[in-house]
């Protein structure tokens, strides 16, 4: 039992590691760009455009001369902003449900076939019919992503009660008077927690992923507020002669995406009971 | 028939009534009459009426929505508010090119990831496996829309050996419809790869540990052998419940690569709709999506019974 | 020497950061020669059965001779290729979850004629089907042609344990390794696929090692022993020797906790005082899921018109195997469940038709300890909230200092240290953990005491003491027991008065002895017959003797 532990902690702490480090450096350069960024990114400056990386401007500038370095920073904000809202969103509506779902029997039935019909709405199509109705906004393509990550959460969670009900220490408080709502607080919730922390995670790599798909089909945060799918999507007409305008957004939307995904790897890796249960 | 496959079957139309209300329901929220919209702030009352009446729009939303319903069974998606063109055709005609983007893409998928999630799965504490594995978190992370830009740059722009975009109908240039394919088939293909290899890993994992799989060794089986006679079947099941998950995810990836190859598909269909504020249309090409996703479901749902004899009717 | 089948020379086995988990194993097998390797949980005995078969789990390494006669070159040398052509044909192994092991997508038949197929060159398809059906019928399952055709879900554990059987003994294999092949198995299929070991390794002279932590199915079993501990062999020679003059305190230990003594409480039955629960025409059905539309939900009786009445002071033994409607019981009694018909009382209250939260009062008085005591204790909670947590849930002893001093008493009674409160589950032992669940239930001081298998997950030597701490808490506590078991030894233990569960009716209730001495119920004296002890296989009882079943109970 220690050996798979010793063993499983050892590969498990570089993903986590890596994703923590990679979603660090995401969060510092967002707050950094607060208070401090290169260039102002906003700055519009027609003698300085489509400039390769040099000393002054690292990443170089784009097609309005604006400093992309300065931009990409500013941009992390809008990538967590909605990350953070959308997956906070999901969680807080997906865990009770989940847990509701996985203890009564009534409702489980119902709850379950609509996650299953949700499941067909992903994220970017339910933003793009939001923005088809409601304009096309942050707050849009938050909600719309939140609302499409609900099932992700109601799913874990549910199988994650299933597994604490069945267990005797569920049956176990029974006998020792506690009624539902009790078990779902003192022994449920907490049991499920990990579930809940990984799939924030993963959700967490899917949300940005959307949101930039979204900023990159123009349905995003509007401008000129920066944002990583825009000025990959901005990159894309000057492709022929500026393909590394291409490649700096790109490389800090997959930088985003990976430490978040490997932080959820890590973390499952680390509480999954198979494990723990292998000798 | 099954009890099961009765249910299912249930399950399924009763889905596909919700989606069509869900659908239906919330592109009428939209405030703002199309009629009204079509004509300009200058229309009079009565021209509004007239064409209010053209529309249906006059009716209330009940008999609206069972209009729009009893078209769709019969592939008539009304005409649009916006250019007045049947919907119907364009859809139907869009939906073909996007069937061979996401067919294409599913089949790169499914051949890159199998393999390779199988040996991550048999090599997890090897290198080889190691570095696949990693490959597959950096294919997660590079959105397909991203591939699509950098391949476009790499093999149109700089190397000039495949087109950049477009497409050409099979039946009139096979050869130019296929070059046309390989790059966004490619870049949408090796994104869903990635996941679907992530999945197929857990599951052979999963089997892996199983005491059938350690029965077969002691029947005289070699690893290899045992897990292919043996494992990848039983692995089969868990990934097929997401295969189902994947299509939409691949529609909706598509939407984005059609945009970056110029495409016209359902995508370009529906993005033009929604910058068109041509809601009749946004409806129409998001009800296929749907319903395209739903039909996938229930025949994995169908497909179990043929893998898994646990599931076929008596016990 | 040359003629022995398998020879094992110090045997080592090793994980790779250079622990040894099983070392300087020696073992010999005859030619249909019955060793028996007995050992507790951890001692290493299956990992020696793995690495005979060269079937080791990722990461453990085996060192020292494994030979086999027939082959010319030592098995831990030779490659992956050649041991797979050794395996399922020259030596065989039949493992111990029947559930499990076999593949869930393929016919039964299939996978016993993959095996032949495998090892017999020239086979063919349908003369390999053909075999498979006769290999069936050698084990023994009813219908071998429909069996053959079956998928494993269709059939029972021990049903599917001749399955797994048919296929180690398909190619006449000169070794067949059982690693606990009957423990997951109620006794009275233990019995028939104990006999049916013997019987199938006798016919074709094969050698067996029979692994298992079970001293009375060794010594019905087999003609040889070796007793492991700790990775290493204690104690070896033939089974009447080593049963009878054990030279390792080790093997003294095992063989006290193999065959206890009857207790006082069997001899004497205790003043019957007032009837505490009372059970009365209680019927449970379950409805299963439904196959068809057409028909109704098929419905499953858990338990059928049971009545029986427990009297304050009574230790009361429930003995059934599974399926017997045993866990239904205890739910019952315990209020977690409800009869479809009749009558639940404790203390002249009904409570089969009151809801959660008027059961205060029986939450109070009746206490449960659960079978398994690593999943009865939330792993996220502190043991000292483990136990406290029925006085939370009852609203007892609100302030947090009188709460910490019931815990330390109620840990003190069950013999943990004081400061085991501020740990987590996982840093204690089975057998603590059992404690540590026995210390919740006392804790609101019921009445009654529901102990459901407390010690079936527990090896033989920690299962005494804790059994014996459940009788002298009883005593201390004047608590009313009622104690769960398929396992009839056990109960005999601790229990005054037996009732006996059979496919969910009670058919035999009873004073202990007189249960045992002169069972009425033809399937009490099946089970009776059917479990093998020690002392009756040193007296010449035979695996066969123990299947073979009063004629008027059906086979199932």
């Amino acid at each position: 039992m220690s050996a798979a532990r010793t063993r499983g902690t050892g590969t498990v702490n570089l993903s986590l590691l890596a994703g923590g480090a990679l979603i660090g450096l995401v969060i510092l350069v967002a707050v950094v760009s607060f208070v401090w960024t290169p260039h102002d990114p906003y700055h519009v400056d027609s003698t300085h455009r489509l400039l390769g990386p040099s000393p002054t401007y690292w990443l170089g500038t784009d097609t309005f001369g604006r400093d992309i370095a300065s931009r990409l920073m500013v941009g992390s904000r809008t990538t967590l902003f909605v990350g953070v809202i959308a997956v906070g969103v999901a969680a807080v509506l997906g865990t009770p449900l989940g847990v509701l779902t996985g203890m009564t029997r009534r409702l489980a039935g119902f709850i379950m076939r609509a996650t299953d019909l949700a499941m067909a709405f992903p994220a970017l199509l339910l933003a793009i019919m939001f923005g088809a109705v409601f304009g096309s906004s942050t707050l849009t393509a938050m909600v719309a992503i939140g609302l499409a990550s609900i099932p992700a959460f109601v799913r874990v969670v549910r199988a994650g009660t299933l597994q604490v009900m069945s267990t005797e220490y569920a049956l176990a408080a029974r006998a020792a008077g506690r009624r539902g709502p009790g078990i779902a607080v003192r022994h449920v919730l907490p049991n499920v927690m990990s579930l809940v922390i990984v799939q924030a995670s993963v959700s967490f790599a899917i949300a940005v992923l959307a949101e930039a798909g979204l900023s990159f089909l123009g349905f995003g945060t509007p401008p000129p507020t920066p944002s990583w799918g825009r000025m990959l999507q901005e990159s894309q007409e000057l492709l022929f002669t500026h393909p590394l305008l291409a490649v700096w957004p790109g490389v800090a939307i997959a930088l985003a995406v990976l430490g978040f995904n490997l932080f959820g790897d890590g973390l499952r890796d680390r509480y999954d009971p198979r494990l723990e249960r292998r000798r | 028939m099954s009890h099961r496959f009765l249910t299912r079957t249930g399950v399924f139309v009763a889905s596909l009534a919700v989606a069509s209300v869900v659908v239906f329901g919330f592109l009428a929220v939209l405030p703002g009459d199309p009629a009204r919209v079509a004509l300009g702030v200058n229309a009079t009352p009565e021209a509004v009426a007239q064409l209010q009446k053209e529309f249906g729009t006059d009716r209330p939303l009940f008999a609206q929505y069972l209009g729009w319903m009893r078209g769709l069974v019969v592939g008539d998606f009304g005409r649009s508010y916006v250019t007045r063109e049947a919907i119907g055709p364009q859809v139907i005609d869009r939906l073909g090119v996007t069937l061979w983007l996401v067919g294409a893409a599913m089949v790169i998928a499914l051949l890159v990831a199998v393999p390779a999630g199988t040996v991550m799965a048999v090599r997890h504490r090897r290198l080889s496996g190691l570095v696949l594995s990693a490959f597959s978190q950096l294919g997660i992370a590079v959105p397909a829309f991203l591939t699509g830009v950098l391949a476009v740059a790499f093999f149109a722009v700089r190397l000039d050996w495949l087109p950049s975009g477009g497409y050409t109908p099979p039946a009139e240039d096979p050869v130019e419809f296929v070059r046309q394919l390989v790059l966004p088939a490619t870049a949408l293909g090796l994104a869903q790869a990635a996941i679907l290899a992530r999945y197929v890993r857990s599951a052979v994992l999963d089997v892996l540990r199983e005491d059938y799989l350690r029965t077969a060794r002691a029947k005289g089986l070699t690893p290899t052998r045992a897990l292919l006679r043996h494992g990848l079947r039983n692995a089969a099941i868990p990934v097929s419940t997401v295969l189902g998950l994947q299509l939409a995810t691949l529609l909706v990836g598509a939407i984005v690569v059609e945009r970056v190859f110029v495409i016209p598909g359902l995508g370009s269909l529906l993005l033009d709709g929604v910058a068109n504020r041509d809601l009749l249309l946004v409806q129409g090409v998001v009800m296929v999506l749907v319903i395209a996703v739903l039909v996938v479901n229930y025949a994995v749902e169908l497909l179990y019974a043929a893998i898994d004899p646990r599931l076929r009717g008596t016990r | 020497m040359s003629k022995e089948t398998l020879t094992v020379r110090r045997l080592a086995v090793h994980r790779h950061d250079g622990e040894a988990l099983v070392t300087g194993v020696d073992l010999t097998l005859a030619p249909g020669e019955r060793v028996g390797l007995i050992g507790e949980s951890g001692s290493g005995k299956s990992l020696t059965a793995l690495a005979i078969m060269g079937l080791l789990p990722e990461g453990l390494r085996a060192s020292g001779s494994v030979r086999l006669a027939g082959t010319s070159t030592d098995l831990l040398d030779t490659g992956e290729r050649a041991l797979a052509d050794l395996r399922g044909n020259r030596l065989s192994m039949v493992f111990q979850e029947p559930m499990s092991a076999l593949n869930p997508l393929m016919r039964v038949g299939d996978q016993v004629a993959e095996v032949l197929r495998l090892h017999q060159t020239g086979i063919g398809r349908a003369a390999a089907a053909a075999k498979a059906v006769e290999l069936l019928d050698q084990v023994r399952l009813p219908d071998p042609a429909q069996a053959a055709r079956a998928y494993p879900h269709q059939l029972s554990g021990g049903q599917r344990q001749r399955v797994l059987i048919a296929m180690a003994l398909a190619n006449e294999p000169a070794v067949l390794l059982c690693d606990e092949p009957t423990s997951a198995l109620d006794v009275t299929v233990q019995a028939q696929i104990l006999d049916l070991i013997v019987a199938g390794t006798a016919h074709r002279d094969t050698s067996l090692l029979f692994i298992t932590h079970d001293l009375a199915v060794v010594a019905t079993v087999c003609s040889r022993v070796l007793v492991m501990r700790d990775g290493s062999i204690v104690e070896s020679g033939p089974v009447e020797q080593v049963f009878t003059r054990p030279q390792h305190p080790y093997t003294q230990a095992l063989l006290d906790a193999a065959e206890p003594p009857a207790s006082d409480a069997a001899s004497s039955v205790q003043k019957a005082g007032q009837s505490l629960l009372s059970v009365e025409n209680a019927a449970r059905v379950y409805t299963r899921p439904r196959t068809s539309l057409l028909t109704p939900r098929p419905r499953v009786a858990g338990l059928r018109d049971v009545s029986f009445d427990v009297a304050a002071g009574q230790r009361f033994g429930i003995v059934g195997e599974s399926g017997s409607g045993k866990s239904t019981l205890v739910r019952l009694l315990a209020g977690l469940d409800r009869p479809t018909s009749g009558s639940v009382r404790f203390a002249g209250r009904e409570i089969s038709a009151l809801p959660e939260r008027r059961l205060r009062f029986l939450r109070e008085d009746v206490q449960m300890v659960f079978q398994d005591p690593s999943g009865s204790l939330d792993p996220r909670m502190r043991v000292g909230e483990i136990v406290a947590e029925p006085l939370v849930a009852l609203g007892r002893a609100r302030l947090r200092t009188e709460r910490a001093n019931r815990v330390r008493d109620l840990l003190d009674a069950v013999g943990l240290p004081a400061d085991a409160a501020v740990r987590f589950p996982h840093e204690f032992s089975g057998g603590q953990r059992q404690r540590i669940s026995i210390a919740r239930a006392l804790a609101p001081a019921p009445k009654v005491l529901i102990a459901d298998e407390p010690v079936s997950a527990l090896d033989a030597s920690v299962r005494s003491r804790i059994l014996e701490l459940l009788a002298s808490l009883a005593d201390s506590h004047e608590l009313t027991l009622v104690f769960v078991s398929h396992d009839l030894a056990v109960v005999r233990q601790i229990c005054d008065t037996i009732g006996v569960l059979h496919q969910g009716e009670l058919v035999e209730i009873g004073p202990t002895e007189q249960v045992y001495t002169q069972p009425a119920h033809p399937y009490t004296r099946r089970l009776l017959t059917a479990i093998p002890t020690v002392t009756r296989a040193l007296a010449g009882v035979s695996a066969s003797d123990l299947a073979s079943a009063p004629a008027d109970l059906p086979e199932h």
